[in-house]
């Protein structure tokens, strides 16, 4: 049997291994719905993907849903816009935390605060990194 | 979006949409868009398109047309 998605095969390996994971957590500890209820999912989620990528049509939807120009330039519209909407927010939870903690010398504001200004600090080098890269290479 | 022909060449060729999805390699989603002028395609899918239809792409996406509604739309915007 040849795999022609590796993708998907690996996708599959992964819930496999989720999947046993869980079953040994539940051998230790005893069972609880929950568990036995994401087991069974894993599972399931690892047979289909492992049984597409065997599938030569399968995978050649597959490998089309991954390689379709429109769907990659809506996939890369859409993250441009989510990036753009979350830095947004991130910058006013920044704004009003810091607000917030001038005004009540609350701990917890000045926390959030930190952790915010933080991943802004962080997403902004994220990004440039990203920008020097591709100016570079394309 | 620009006019393009894409769809009266597949009728003419009498060929389905996912028929010419299947033959230059992307979804019936992305011909649907195009045909609809909701899309412009890359270069080598265009190339393709116009191999497929016999044609040149300048004529499957109707350049001169294009170029003068957009040096006209130029002309007029302050």
């Amino acid at each position: 049997m040849k795999i022609h998605h590796k993708r998907g095969f690996v996708r599959g390996v992964v819930f496999l291994t989720l999947g046993i994971t869980v079953l040994l957590d539940i051998w230790a500890k005893g069972y609880h719905t929950r568990f036995g209820l994401v087991a069974t999912l894993m599972f399931l989620l690892a047979a289909m993907d492992i049984t597409r990528s065997f599938s030569k049509v399968s995978a050649l939807e597959d490998s089309l849903a991954d390689t379709d120009e429109r769907d990659q330039y809506i996939i890369m519209r859409t993250a441009r816009m989510a990036l753009n909407i979350l830095q947004s927010l991130n910058l006013g939870l920044t704004l009003l935390l810091m607000v917030l903690y001038s005004l009540t010398n609350s701990p917890m504001f000045l926390g959030a605060f930190i952790l915010a200004a933080g991943y802004t600090v962080l997403s902004f080098i994220i990004i440039l990194a990203a920008n020097l890269y591709y100016e570079k290479h394309e | 979006m620009i006019k393009n022909r894409v769809k009266e060449y597949r009728q003419q060729h009498r060929l389905t949409q996912q028929e010419v999805a299947d033959m230059v390699g992307v979804s019936s989603r992305t011909i649907i868009s195009l045909e609809k002028g909701q899309y412009n395609p890359s270069l080598m899918l265009a190339y393709r398109l116009a191999l497929l239809f016999h044609t040149s792409v300048e004529d499957l996406y109707c350049l001169a047309e294009n170029k003068q509604a957009e040096d006209h739309i130029n002309e007029n915007s302050p």
